[in-house]
């Protein structure tokens, strides 16, 4: 039997740590916990930007893609998140929707250590005119990798490789992958087609006519491919096997396998590398927004910018990080960011995807 | 005193009606919240629109449905009609692959015993011990153009490059869904033979039967029950597969559970998703009727 008086002692203290552990959650009894919904491998930081920040700890969650990433703050009203880092092309889409707090320049210190480049996209697209929503944390792009015991390192790089049977004599009869995703293999037809006109506005827009000749390319060319594949497992097994020359998918995928495969490398196409970057963005519910700031200015700091990009095999937005990576992988040759073709949204994302569909089941 | 004495002295005085609800109520609401509710809320999304902003905009509209059906080309040149007949066409294969690979072995379970029975019993479920992920890993090194098989047939001196039907592509899910299936056919079926009075075949043979007319006038109809079920149980779970076309059809093309995957996970068309997983269950109800109405859940196992 419990006596009143043990009852009472014992609700007293489930009460007492209760409270503790609220006021905890809620920064009042000292630390602030921003919460971040974001990709894989941000976790690996979390010790340092939390010793850096003395009284914030990160609550990381991860999320399957960009789209799930919008849906799910949305869904909640942008307050369950403090942080949200999609990649670039959907940080409009987060600042239409009201879910994007401006930056706080005055906590960003490192923004002038970014590339110009990804300091001048964070002040256009990722802008509505007045204020900057976003801010570029990493980047990558998207180009073919080779397997240099068969293609030589010095052909020609273009994406005509990805679309050839043979390519300087080298025989590519169904050794070619192309990306197992709608948005990234479109584009790349319509680079390897050279419609670059469709990737200067705001949106990629094709024309009809460039719809249905890119969409013909790929169906008359699906013979000559091994597949649509895009994760690094299968790819590297594919390459040891022996089974593919070149594939068209992310420089990170590439990045992890050439630490497996010697021979592969990445190429440098003369039609421009289709660059991504990831977008950080403080939602406007959050109501820890002074913390998150810090916390994005952390991951663009030149050490733990540097420790992010070494554990996620992603190149940094921030020079001053990119000089403290010894990756050999990871070092980029000076100018390469000059003449990118930054991820926009597609224009007609239905008419794309049905397209893509019809082409794998052709 | 008795457990049910205890229980029935618990619900004392109510009526029978009122006790079968309060020992029936926990179970049907858990059915009702978790299974019907869902169910009611992916009828509901699949009338609905989603707009730019990703919200479900509540309303009766069909247009989902006539995305699944009427293409640009016309009624029934979508996509979705495409990979829907070639799910129904890759499950019904190795539907049939499994009952003519199981068949055998269940036949030749039920006639072992002792050691023989469980050192083939072994045999046949080992390798299904291992997880799926390793076993479709497993058979990526087989396929392809440099994959064991077309490399072990590049080396027989008749063969002088790679045959196109080991590469990746249908006959590598197939035979990769065969596989992953067998073992339900096998079961089903070795649970079904198993009731079987052998003194029925022994007669059969007495009176001339050749062993075709006894395979096919005395074991098949005695086991169809199980044949069905077996059958059920292989088919549905290979029509809505997914794991195994991506690794091995290489993406060219696709099963119906990824094109409604693709389209939530790229655009967050979940109503286009609603509405075409109500398409795919409605092959899986018809099969349950038929299993329903001709098997009993004795003949189940």
């Amino acid at each position: 039997m419990v006596h009143r008086r043990q009852f009472i002692k014992a609700a007293g203290a489930t009460g007492v740590t209760g409270m503790a552990g609220l006021s905890g959650c809620m920064g009042g009894g000292g630390s602030t916990t921003v919460s971040i919904l974001t990709w894989t491998g941000y976790d690996a930081v979390n010790d340092q930007v939390e010793e850096a920040l003395d009284g914030v700890e990160l609550e990381i969650s991860i999320a399957d893609g960009s789209a799930n990433m919008f849906s799910t703050v949305n869904a909640g009203g942008g307050e369950q998140y403090d942080i949200v880092i999609p990649n670039n092309e959907y940080v409009p889409r987060f600042i239409d929707a009201d879910l994007a707090a401006p930056v706080d320049m005055d906590i960003m210190t490192n923004f002038d250590a970014l590339y110009p480049t990804f300091q001048s996209a964070a002040e256009g697209q990722f802008s509505d005119g007045e204020d900057v929503y976003g801010m570029p944390v990493q980047f990558g792009w998207y180009a073919y990798g080779y397997d240099s015991s068969k293609l030589p390192e010095d052909h020609e790089h273009s994406y005509d490789v990805l679309f050839s049977e043979e390519y300087e004599g080298v025989d590519l009869t169904g050794a070619i992958t192309l990306y197992d995703g709608y948005y990234k293999s479109i584009m790349a037809t319509g680079l390897a087609l050279g419609y670059t006109d469709a990737f200067e506005g705001d949106t990629v827009s094709f024309t009809e006519e460039q719809l249905t000749t890119i969409e013909e390319t790929l169906i008359d060319f699906k013979p000559n491919l091994l597949g649509f594949v895009h994760d690094e497992e299968t790819l590297t097994q594919d390459y040891q096997n022996g089974n593919i020359v070149a594939s068209f998918a992310n420089r990170s995928t590439h990045v992890g396998i050439m630490n497996d495969v010697d021979s592969v490398e990445f190429s440098q196409p003369k039609e421009e590398e289709l660059t991504w970057f990831e977008g950080a963005v403080v939602t406007a519910g959050s109501s820890n927004k002074e913390a998150a700031f810090q916390v994005l200015n952390e991951y663009i700091s030149p050490e733990t910018g540097a420790a992010l990009s070494e554990n996620r095999n992603i190149m940094n937005t921030s020079q001053d990080a990119m000089d403290n990576i010894e990756a050999e992988a990871l070092q980029i040759e000076p100018g390469v960011l000059d003449g990118m073709i930054p991820f926009k949204p597609a224009e007609k994302d239905d008419q794309w995807i049905e397209m893509f569909e019809r082409i794998k089941n052709a | 005193m008795s457990s049910f004495k205890k229980l029935d002295d618990a619900f004392g005085g109510r009526s029978e009606r009122a006790k079968l609800a309060l020992m029936a109520g926990p179970g049907v609401g858990w059915l009702l919240t978790l299974i019907l509710a869902p169910a009611a809320f992916l009828v509901m999304v699949s009338f609905a629109e989603i707009n730019s902003s990703y919200d479900v905009v509540w309303s009766f509209s069909v247009s989902n449905y006539r995305e699944l059906f009427i293409g640009e080309s016309g009624l029934f040149q979508t996509p979705f009609v495409d990979s829907f007949i070639l799910s129904l066409r890759i499950s019904a294969v190795t539907t049939f692959l499994t009952v003519v690979l199981a068949y055998p072995v269940a036949y030749l379970l039920t006639r072992l015993s002792g050691r023989r029975f469980k050192i083939l019993l072994f045999a046949v479920l080992v390798p299904f011990f291992t997880i799926f992920i390793v076993r479709i890993y497993s058979w990526l090194s087989l396929f392809g153009s440099q994959g064991l098989i077309n490399n072990a047939l590049v080396a027989m001196p008749f063969i002088s490059e790679p045959v196109g039907a080991f590469e990746y592509g249908e006959l590598a899910v197939i035979i990769s869904l065969t596989h992953a299936f067998f073992p339900y056919m096998l079961l089903t079926l070795y649970s079904s033979l198993e009731g079987i009075d052998y003194g029925v075949i022994e007669a059969s043979r007495d009176l001339g039967a050749t062993r075709l007319e006894i395979a096919k006038d005395v074991v098949v109809p005695l086991s169809a029950q199980g044949l069905i079920t077996g059958c059920v149980f292989v088919f549905v779970p290979a029509l809505g597969t997914f794991i195994t076309p991506q690794f091995l059809a290489r993406g060219k093309f696709l099963m119906i559970a990824e094109v409604l995957t693709g389209r939530i996970n790229e655009l967050y068309a979940i109503n286009y998703g609603a509405a075409g997983s109500l398409f795919l269950i409605i092959p899986t109800i018809i099969a349950f009727a038929i299993v329903m109405r001709t098997t009993s859940l004795e003949a189940m196992g």
